[in-house]
């Protein structure tokens, strides 16, 4: 996933006149923006997924968005929780389960 | 000779200890995320994994058991909802997916653009604050969005969780996110992380 931020990340800018210019085989910004959250967390097909960073590599538009779409999937990825089952709930849980009759 | 502390007496208790045991802190944080509060959730646990227990002979062994898990968990969640929220009024209980509906307009963006284009202010932001923020979005977006960034799985996989198509797992994450997003510009706006440019209350 994080591959998938720092591609989003690094990707390089051309020319701001390239979306404009572009003809029928580039993505349109509409389209762009509705798969962008697939595009970071790398769900679209490898071909999509081209179309893509081409637009964006492309578009003064939509990069910055998808530098600021990025950056708050970041945000939320980054709060990958320390909260654990505590060793009380683990012990309770084996507990109840050994007085269980088998199920299986 | 056999462990004291797990039930082994049985084969399939026995799998069960290696197979969905290992995953109770997964379950845990999910389970958190759910019902929001320490009690709760390990009373969410205890409940799943007892369920899991029952119906172990219904898991195919080696395939995905945390996602098995989360699946059983969120069943167990909703059902208690359903039950503690009967006189409740509900956010519509199954909102419209109709994909059409979703907003493609990126508001926080839009607003935030003049003043911090990269969207810096996210990263002032502290991990409480955006885990109260996932707490408050709707269950059917919460789900989608701790599947997704807290848990890192792939949308077949939260589709399976779910039990939703692909389609609407994406449509779900979409506006999860894009609520999410809301609250934390409103938070960082609050906060001084942000001046608010969008000329809205």
């Amino acid at each position: 996933m994080l591959e998938g931020l720092k591609r989003v990340l690094g990707f390089t800018q051309n020319s701001p006149d390239d979306c404009k210019d572009s003809s029928s085989d580039m993505m349109s910004c509409e389209e762009v923006r509705s798969s962008i959250y697939e595009y970071i967390d790398q769900e679209l097909d490898s071909a999509t997924a081209a179309g893509v960073k081409k637009h964006l590599d492309a578009c003064p538009e939509c990069y910055p968005m998808a530098k600021f779409e990025t950056r708050f999937i970041e945000s939320i990825q980054r709060v990958t929780e320390q909260a654990s089952a505590s060793p009380d709930l683990q012990q309770r849980i084996l507990e109840a389960l050994a007085k269980e009759p088998d199920e299986g | 000779v056999s462990s004291d502390a797990t039930p082994t007496d049985v084969p399939t208790t026995g799998s069960f200890n290696d197979e969905a045991i290992p995953h109770m802190d997964a379950v845990y944080r999910f389970a958190l995320r759910l019902a929001g509060a320490q009690d709760a959730a390990e009373d969410l646990v205890q409940d799943t994994y007892f369920r899991a227990y029952k119906a172990w002979g219904q898991y195919t062994q080696g395939t995905n058991c945390k996602s098995w898990l989360f699946t059983i968990c969120r069943n167990v969640f909703l059902r208690q909802r359903e039950r503690r929220q009967r006189h409740d009024e509900i956010v519509s209980k199954t909102a419209h997916e109709d994909p059409r509906a979703i907003s493609r307009e990126a508001k926080v963006f839009s607003a935030s653009k003049d003043a911090d284009p990269e969207g810096e202010f996210f990263s002032s932001i502290i991990d409480e604050e955006v885990l109260v923020a996932i707490e408050s979005l709707p269950e059917e977006y919460r789900a989608a969005v701790v599947l997704s960034d807290l848990e890192d799985l792939s949308y077949n996989e939260i589709a399976e969780i779910m039990e939703i198509p692909v389609g609407t797992v994406k449509s779900r994450l979409f506006r999860g996110r894009r609520q999410l997003q809301e609250k934390l510009y409103d938070f960082a706006v609050d906060m001084g992380y942000i001046s608010d440019a969008s000329g809205e209350g």
